[in-house]
């Protein structure tokens, strides 16, 4: 969760924080052990009781970013941390629906490399578009609902979606870079003709700017 | 390379591996097509900056046809339980790299570039050896196969 969210959980911020004194990386390791307990509750057989542990551990880790921000507690060993935490409970989350047969091991696994992927070109890109756990709610919807292998389809949109994501993240940060390059090319060119330097000739038309001449 | 080479040496993998249905389909979009998905992203920059004058070495490659592209590639041709992307977009690339111009192949995660390989020969031969062999093979698997 980030900052948006700050606003709505304004009172669980100031209670974690004031209330019970703990730190932001206090909270992420609470959040984590949530995490965990979630997933044992899922490969103990407990579906729904899983999800709703997973419901607190994804609440709690909308708190340690918050208390982070609002008490200027904001540090990149925090911010590590909580990356590590959030990625060690989706892996403990994706193997435990794997072990009960929800999902396939093969499945959960390759949804997991396509979340880490993303991870790994997110602090380039900024380009993160979530599809991680809480696509295991529309999972579990659709099992109840359409009696249906919500979580294994849960799992395909999960690699799909991140798979995507980490191919689209670094042609965003290409297409940064190469903008950046063209415009002081462009200055450049600007000043020498300014200055009335000779510019360099234009290189002969190709096939495709000839075809559309 | 330009399309000739790339359409052949996939045409000569997809004979070479006898590929049948989706994996022809697959060969010839990771051998050849990624190309068509590549070049026009770059075309708004590419218009800003230059209008319709040809600017000959523009850095048209993203990431989508270099190396680092293997790390999505290989995953998904696990999920489709088929080698084909992966082999295929390897040959694309190799075919890329003979040919010596500026890439990158691990950006974003490193801005390491190189012109590729074999620099002391003219790309124009290389092409054009590469058009041969490729062809010369082809006829040859054809004829085996009758």
């Amino acid at each position: 969760m980030g900052s948006g969210s700050d606003g709505i959980l304004k009172l669980p911020i100031r209670f974690a924080h004031e209330s019970l004194g703990m730190t932001p990386n206090q909270i992420s390791v609470a959040g984590f052990v949530a995490g965990i307990a979630a997933a044992i509750t899922v490969a103990a057989g407990h579906l729904l009781v899983g999800l709703i542990l997973m419901a607190l551990s994804q609440l709690i880790d909308g708190l340690d970013g918050g208390v982070a921000r609002m008490y200027n507690l904001l540090s990149e060993k925090g911010q590590m941390y909580e990356v590590i935490f959030d990625r060690l409970n989706e892996l403990a989350m994706f193997l435990a629906l794997a072990f009960t047969g929800a999902v396939s091991y093969q499945m959960a696994v390759l949804a997991f490399v396509a979340v880490l992927l993303v991870t790994l070109v997110e602090p380039l890109s900024k380009f993160d578009p979530g599809f991680k756990r809480f696509m295991l709610y529309f999972g579990y919807l659709a099992t109840v609902l359409f009696d249906v292998r919500g979580f294994q389809i849960a799992m395909h949109v999960i690699f799909l979606v991140n798979l995507a994501a980490f191919a689209a993240g670094t042609i965003i940060v290409d297409y940064r870079l190469q903008r950046e390059i063209d415009a002081q090319a462009m200055i450049r060119r600007e000043k020498e003709l300014k200055l009335g330097m000779p510019q360099p000739p234009d290189d002969p038309p190709s096939f495709l700017s000839k075809l559309f001449s | 390379m330009t399309i000739l080479p790339h359409l052949l040496l996939t045409t000569l993998g997809v004979q070479a591996l006898g590929l049948e249905g989706k994996d022809i389909v697959l060969a010839y979009t990771f051998g050849y097509g990624i190309d068509l998905v590549d070049h026009p992203i770059k075309l708004p920059l590419y218009i800003r900056k230059n209008g319709r004058r040809n600017e000959k070495n523009y850095h048209w490659r993203t990431p989508l046809q270099e190396p680092v592209a293997l790390l999505w590639i290989v995953p998904l041709s696990l999920y489709l339980g088929t080698y084909v992307p992966a082999i295929f977009f390897t040959l694309h690339f190799f075919l890329d790299y003979m040919v010596s111009y500026e890439k990158r192949p691990i950006y974003p995660f490193s801005t390491y570039s190189t012109e590729g390989f074999l620099k002391r020969y003219s790309d124009t031969g290389k092409e054009i050896w590469t058009c041969i062999i490729c062809a010369v093979l082809i006829a040859l698997l054809v004829v085996m196969k009758k």
